[in-house]
């Protein structure tokens, strides 16, 4: 009996002794969702934050606080004294570099959200096309409970439909720290009345180098990572090859057609599969593999696709637009200096490129040289040939 | 003090346990920062470097179960005090008792940091070193079948944590860990002494020797338990090193825990506040054995009585609480200690195993004389 009374009470001391920990209770805090930095004058970091709170009072529960200091917990330190609930992070889903900010480095600011053990390795990096205080106060004409959560489900809902690479934390480090790869993120920007995903920043290392565009990220993507019957594109083919297939209601407009004509085709349920090699000698040569499974989806002129023939003749063409535009990709990736593909790292793991350095590299990546071979496969055409 | 040991029959468990107490013995707080460790001696071919830790484990082991056989059911405090006398045996024994109390209390500090650097960075160190030693005394007074229970149930309850890492997999890039072979043989050789701390556990099987039911089957399991621990510790290694950059895995103090920070379950977002939390179970029976193997020589040595050791070390533990409350001493001392485990668990039984043999040559030779 003196044991189990004994017992009962070192139970009780451990469950009471639970309590001396931290405690949080919900309604005090100010759940941080989105963090913005920017650069201010006298150098100094403008840090904008906004935040969920819990109060049953009030009808607006998201709040955006904005405040200067030299760090970014300095700038949440005196970010504290502007409201009455207490920040905390856990809950963090994007961070938003400003553009000027981005052009000068910020693996520093990056490295903080890494350090901080309540900040997931999955929230979104994203760079603002102007300020990123613009993007966190704009006002949306369509009111969204929190701009936080709005712009992670943006740039999630794309991440999912495969239009983007997932712009994570994890991945930033991940290619910031590797030797030949460097990060690609979004560029969000306000307009009319909403917030958007305007094109992509190309960093070399941690700096932001080039914009791209949208429709550019596919080609780009499609040699980093596979898609997997979410992704969509559309191609423009010349009309040339196709001119004796095409099946006109009326023939007067044959005459019509000049050279310049196109015939767009628009795939979706893009399956592909890529492999880089890396050549064994001492310049660069990469041979890009690429094999892609697609749905045609849309096509703007009437070929009778249920022929293989012309269904050979879609693929061939289709094949040769992707490969010309993936290969003014590398270009145009090769002319910024920047490799978010990652040739570097491929080059690198070639037996005795293993110590290779990122300056080395810097000077090697622009001789280098690319053999891009697409094979597209249309394997079904809709409910309709 | 008598060299064999004859423990009762209700104390002694069956074979196959063995290869439960030294995997819970390996496998504890030095897995979740060893990937870095060893990335730092051998780069991208870390885990070679495991493996090949795995090769001399075995080799050790093997030493071991053949100096164990020497005797009939001796354990290593009985050896020393047959081959080194009744004084000297007592100092090294000693050593021996205390080293498996610092390693108990190096395993609950290095957990305790870790508790503090992810989920409670305002919690005292004294408390949940208190809660673990209260946890590990508790199991240890009821004997060594309950230690040997609590690993069993240990390795049960946390065998999950190891399908956790299909996430970190999925994100793998394999261009990290190639080229292949590329570090000499000297970096492997840094890389496996570097691991020897996070392998230790396995010369406690010199300690719960003598209540092994089938003692010849002893070393099977014991290799089965320690080729379990080393394909876990390279399976995370070679994760680890594929998953981080260069860059980020070299200041990453627990790469095992920050992989899990991608984890993302739907109905909770951090799933690293509970592998932290559960990572308690993972070393509790690294506690318990380490604990119970010194409390025990103190009452084998110096015939005290076992309870009044466990409070007294207890209360030893809680106090040593107070001492280190830093990363940096923390790192300093865990070192140390790493040095001495590397001494007292792989050197030492491979030379008394030597001792032995030279001793009963010797006597058998007396023997044949007379």
């Amino acid at each position: 009996m003196k044991k189990r009374c004994l017992l009962l009470l070192i139970l009780l001391a451990v469950s009471l002794l639970g309590g001396c920990v931290e405690n949080k209770y919900l309604e005090s805090l100010g759940m941080i969702t989105a963090v913005g930095y920017d650069e201010s004058d006298n150098n100094e970091l403008q840090g904008t934050i906004v935040l969920y709170q819990f109060n049953p009072a009030m009808q607006d529960v998201e709040k955006v606080l904005s405040s200067q200091a030299n760090t970014t917990k300095g700038a949440r330190l005196s970010l504290n004294f502007d409201t009455d609930h207490k920040l905390v992070s856990g809950q963090l889903r994007i961070a938003i570099y400003g553009r000027e900010l981005a052009g000068k480095g910020i693996s520093h600011l990056v490295d903080t959200l890494e350090r901080d053990s309540s900040i997931g390795n999955m929230v979104y990096l994203a760079v603002s096309d102007t300020t990123a205080e613009d993007i966190l106060t704009y006002e949306m004409t369509e009111k969204h409970s929190n701009k936080g959560t709005y712009l992670y489900n943006l740039v999630k809902q794309n991440v999912e439909s495969e239009l983007l690479i997932a712009p994570t934390l994890q991945e930033f480090i991940t290619d910031t720290g590797s030797v030949g790869k460097d990060p690609i993120l979004p560029i969000l920007s306000a307009s009319e009345g909403t917030l958007n995903i305007k094109g992509f920043a190309l960093f070399h290392k941690d700096r932001f180098v080039k914009e791209i565009k949208n429709e550019d990220l596919f080609y780009i993507r499609s040699i980093i990572e596979n898609y997997n019957t979410a992704g969509s594109v559309e191609v423009g083919l010349p009309l040339e090859p196709f001119k004796s297939h095409i099946s006109r209601d009326d023939n007067s407009n044959r005459e019509e057609m000049n050279e310049e004509e196109k015939i767009f085709i628009v795939l979706d349920s893009i399956k592909s599969d890529h492999h880089i090699k890396a050549g064994k000698q001492k310049k660069p040569t990469f041979t890009i593999k690429l094999k892609i499974d697609a749905r045609l989806h849309e096509i703007t002129e009437k070929l009778k696709l249920s022929e293989p023939k012309i269904m050979k003749l879609v693929e061939k063409e289709t094949s040769k637009y992707i490969k010309k535009n993936i290969m003014k990709n590398i270009k145009m990736l090769q002319e910024a200096k920047v490799d978010p593909i990652g040739f570097g790292m491929e080059y690198k793991t070639v037996r005795n490129h293993g110590s290779l350095t990122q300056e080395e590299w810097d000077n090697l990546y622009k001789d280098a040289t690319f053999d891009v071979k697409v094979e597209l496969n249309l394997i079904r055409t809709g409910v309709t040939d | 003090m008598k060299v064999n040991l004859e423990p009762k029959k209700n104390l002694i468990f069956n074979t196959f346990l063995v290869a439960f107490i030294l995997h819970t013995a390996q496998i504890g707080v030095g897995i979740a920062g060893l990937p870095r460790i060893v990335f730092m001696e051998a780069g991208q071919d870390a885990w070679i470097s495991i493996i090949a830790s795995g090769v001399v484990v075995s080799i050790v082991l093997f030493f071991i179960s053949k100096l164990l056989a020497c005797y009939s059911s001796a354990d290593l405090y009985g050896i020393q005090y047959d081959i080194f006398g009744r004084w000297i045996s007592k100092l090294f024994n000693l050593v021996y008792i205390l080293y498996f109390l610092i390693v108990t209390y190096v395993i609950m500090m290095n957990y305790t940091e870790m508790v503090q650097a992810w989920i409670f960075p305002k919690m005292p160190t004294w408390l949940l070193v208190t809660f673990l030693v209260f946890l590990a005394s508790y199991a240890v007074l009821g004997g060594i079948r309950v230690v040997v229970g609590v690993t069993f149930l240990g390795l049960i309850i946390t065998f999950w944590l190891v399908l956790v890492i299909y996430t970190p997999i999925k994100h793998l890039d394999l261009n990290h860990l190639q080229p292949v072979f590329v570090s000499s043989w000297k970096e492997h050789l840094m890389a496996i002494y570097k691991v020897s701390f996070s392998v230790i556990g396995f010369e406690l099987l010199l300690i719960v020797y003598p209540y092994v039911k089938e003692k010849k089957k002893a070393l099977r399991y014991a290799l089965f338990g320690t080729w379990y621990s080393t394909f876990l510790l390279t399976l995370v290694t070679a994760v680890s090193i594929g998953f981080f950059s260069q860059e980020s895995i070299l200041k990453t103090i627990w790469p095992v825990l920050s992989m899990f920070k991608i984890v993302r379950i739907p109905n909770l977002e951090r799933f690293e506040f509970i592998a932290v939390s559960f990572w308690m179970m993972v070393i509790l029976p690294n506690i318990c054995i380490y604990f119970w193997a010194a409390t025990r020589g103190v009452k084998r040595v110096f015939n005290f009585s076992q309870k009044k050791t466990i409070y007294c070390f207890a209360i030893a533990l809680v106090a040593g609480s107070f001492l280190i409350d830093d990363r940096l001493t923390m790192n300093t001392v865990t070192d140390k200690v790493g040095t001495f485990s590397f001494m007292l668990s792989f050197i030492y039984p491979c030379f008394l195993f030597v001792v032995v043999k030279i001793k009963q040559s010797f006597t058998k030779m007396k023997g044949a004389k007379g």
